[in-house]
């Protein structure tokens, strides 16, 4: 199996398999651009976050493959509860779903905050994004 | 007091006007990147969660303007169509709503207003890729229909013309003729001069794409060539919900065969009496065990909805399959044979029927239908039938998954109520109407306060309610206590409820959410519900009629406020109608109707002191 090395913006270096860094369109152009050659360096997703994708993407990859036991209910309690985290982290993750173009996260994610987002007035949907920044600074 | 509270509520306004601040605040958080944004909003359809977002910040604004695809205008005067198009360029559908409901019960001026054609002008232009327009409570003209058939030839997939009026089966050929696309066409409880059947056979001819096909309460339509409808069952094989006005000539064979072979129809609305002699010996077999399969293969086999009327056997055929049962129109099946009917309709989730079932049916209800989630129990006057409290008390306990239920009754008592309440945790929409079959003094119990009280205590999330019956049923301690659990109201008709203005005031305190508020037989004067209106933030729109005046008419000070319309019909009893607007008072009042900020003042020109009207 061929293996991807990426490279957070901590600099700290995932090695996955290819399969598995293609489904993130942003690597995959990456790859088609320059090769597997040197490390992908993504400067713009920390080792937490990474670590997180690629957790994510493992998770649906194993799911999907013929012989998977995980039943719809499974693969929904874990989508709930990975995007059951922090405002801060779950902003940082639809950042790095969107950077990465991993559709299927950035969905999810993007669906979690627009679910948050419904259920509160405006002035509390500024102050969740005040405070995020504030977190992230 | 009522006034001052009416300022400072202008203050408030001009001052967020006046003031961009908040929206002015751009967030800078990086995930407000354009991309994810419209993604984020892509995901919320409600307009009301909409609205909010809009306001969390100025690109938050401008990404639902550009976004924004449905806009509903529950009042057309409350705003310009120029203001829509300017605000949302890019809308797909639209829902345009005029007359107050008060015109479906004919209380209105017949030339009250509400015409689409000063929306057309605009939103024709505007928005040349709109798929759907929903038209209620409007005057449509045909060259309004055609000037919606030359915008949207090539997009217009839905139109829905409910309670309109003014136009005629020429109009709706245009549309037919030129929407090859139309995908919907729905003209309920319209008015429709029949000059006819061309706009059904355009359809037939044309049409491959139509989805549903309801006519069935269009008044005035009595023109159609069954031979049309048969094609376009045939030819629409998506064709899912078709209701048909009543015939002259029955349906023929024709039409019979391919309503029985479709397998896209799940909603039908027909007319099929006896009389056709071979349906009836078709019919007759359905007693025995080899007719009820003849009987079975009339109606579409995967049929979950019917209406009109048709013939007990026919009913019973589909009975275990229906989630929809209307039979507000059955001529020909009695009291016993609505039971029999009733205990078979084991899946039904919207029932809507006539008090012939009597309390006996209520009960079958409740005790066979246990999924019903809709539910309209409608007096007509002319049968001398009648339910009441003891039906109502055995559909609550029955049906527990109830989120509607309007129901006509001769009598009530607070029992029945907190049975509601206890038993219907779900309910949305209440409608309670006491209608005149017994005298007052030969009711269960009087007043209903306390069972109003339980009602609104168990149905938390009642946002819709109506009380219509008549005086002393629902007193001053009654308004209270809604009022006091009424803060999830968003919608309220009170007709001949309360004594007096404190009833009147503790409603407008306690339904702070309250955007649409109907009196009839208004007890309360003028005065009183000047201070009411000043307490009721979110109220977009009132319908009064008959209220009391103990000095000079005062509503007209209301008037006089920035973004709130007033305008008096001169009837008796006088009726009021007060909404806000961001549009200015309309200039298209009939004589009948005077605002004070249009053609003159309420008090000085045609009220006296009493309330009564200035004749001549």
């Amino acid at each position: 199996m061929v293996k991807v090395t990426l490279k957070s913006a901590e600099g700290d270096v995932f090695e996955v398999d290819e399969e598995l860094a293609l489904e993130s369109l942003m690597v995959k152009n990456m790859i088609e651009d320059v090769g597997l050659d040197s490390a992908i360096s993504l400067p713009n997703v920390s080792s937490t976050i990474l670590a997180k994708v690629i957790e994510y993407i493992k998770f649906h990859m194993d799911a999907q493959k013929d012989g998977s036991k995980k039943t719809s209910e499974e693969i929904k309690a874990f989508d709930d509860d990975f995007v059951n985290v922090g405002i801060p982290t779950l902003f940082e993750m639809v950042l790095a779903s969107n950077y990465l173009n991993v559709k299927s996260l950035l969905s999810l994610t993007c669906n979690t905050v627009a679910n948050m987002i419904k259920t509160k007035p405006p002035a509390e949907v500024k102050e969740m994004f005040t405070s995020a920044k504030q977190a992230k600074a | 007091m009522g006034e001052r509270s009416c300022c400072s509520r202008t203050r408030q306004r001009n001052s967020r006007d006046g003031d961009a601040s908040i929206i002015d605040q751009v967030c800078e958080h990086p995930l407000l990147l354009e991309s994810v944004l419209s993604i984020i909003f892509g995901m919320v359809d409600s307009p009301a969660e909409r609205r909010a977002m809009s306001e969390v910040c100025r690109q938050w604004h401008a990404m639902d303007r550009e976004t924004r695809k449905h806009v509903y205008v529950a009042f057309v005067y409350s705003v310009s169509p120029a203001t829509l198009t300017r605000r949302f360029p890019n809308l797909r559908s639209l829902k345009l709503k005029a007359k107050p409901r008060a015109y479906e019960f004919d209380l209105l001026p017949h030339n009250w207003g509400g015409h689409v054609h000063p929306w057309l002008e605009n939103i024709g232009p505007a928005y040349p890729q709109l798929s759907a327009l929903h038209l209620r409570r409007m005057e449509v003209r045909d060259q309004d229909l055609s000037a919606v058939a030359t915008a949207y030839a090539a997009s217009l997939e839905t139109l829905k013309l409910d309670f309109c009026s003014g136009f005629s089966t020429t109009g709706l050929r245009a549309i037919t003729g030129s929407c090859k696309c139309l995908k919907v066409l729905y003209v309920e409880n319209s008015y429709v001069s029949d000059e006819g059947g061309q706009w059904l056979n355009e359809l037939a001819l044309h049409n491959r794409v139509l989805e549903v096909l309801d006519f069935q309460l269009a008044i005035g339509i009595s023109k159609v060539n069954v031979e049309d409808v048969r094609t376009i069952i045939e030819k629409c094989p998506n064709l899912t919900s078709l209701k048909l006005v009543e015939g002259e000539d029955g349906l023929g064979d024709g039409l019979r065969k391919a309503l029985a072979s479709s397998t896209s129809l799940r909603e039908l609305g027909i007319f099929l009496t006896a009389q056709e002699e071979d349906d009836q010996e078709e019919i007759d077999q359905g007693t025995s065990s080899t007719g009820q399969q003849t009987m079975r293969a009339l109606l579409p086999r995967n049929l979950t909805s019917i209406s009109g009327d048709i013939p007990l056997p026919l009913y019973t055929s589909v009975a275990a399959q229906l989630l929809k049962l209307d039979l507000m129109t059955t001529t020909s099946i009695e009291a016993e044979q609505h039971h029999a009917l009733l205990r078979c309709c084991t899946r039904l989730q919207n029932l809507q029927v006539r008090t012939v079932i009597g309390d006996e049916g209520l009960a079958i209800v409740g005790e066979c239908c246990k999924d019903l989630r809709k539910a309209r129990i409608e007096d007509h006057n002319d049968e001398g039938t009648s339910v009441s409290h003891t039906g109502l008390m055995a559909l609550a306990r029955g049906c527990s998954k109830l989120e509607k239920l309007a129901i006509y009754v001769a009598d009530m008592s607070n029992q029945a109520l907190a049975a509601v309440g206890s038993g219907c945790p779900d309910l949305r929409d209440f409608r309670l109407i006491l209608t005149e079959a017994n005298d007052l003094s030969s009711m269960t119990e009087l007043p209903l306060d306390a069972g109003f009280d339980e009602l609104m205590r168990g149905c938390h999330r009642l946002s819709r309610l109506c009380i219509y019956v008549r005086p002393g049923a629902l007193s001053d301690h009654g308004l209270v206590r809604i009022g006091h659990r009424g803060a999830n109201l968003k919608a309220l008709l009170l007709g001949c409820c309360g004594d007096s203005d404190a009833g009147f005031l503790a409603i407008a305190r306690g339904c702070k959410r309250l955007q649409r508020l109907e009196i009839r037989d208004c007890p309360f004067t003028d005065d009183g519900l000047l201070r009411g209106v000043g307490c009721m933030e979110d109220l977009k729109l009132m319908w009064i009629q008959g209220f009391r005046m103990d000095d000079y008419g005062k509503l007209d000070v209301l008037g006089g406020e920035k973004y709130r319309n007033v305008e008096c019909t001169r009837r008796d009893p006088i009726q009021c109608l007060i909404y806000r607007s961001l549009a200015g008072p309309r200039l298209d009042c009939p004589e009948e109707v005077v605002s004070p900020q249009g053609n003159g003042m309420l008090r000085h020109n045609w009220l006296t002191p009493s309330g009564g009207l200035v004749v001549g």
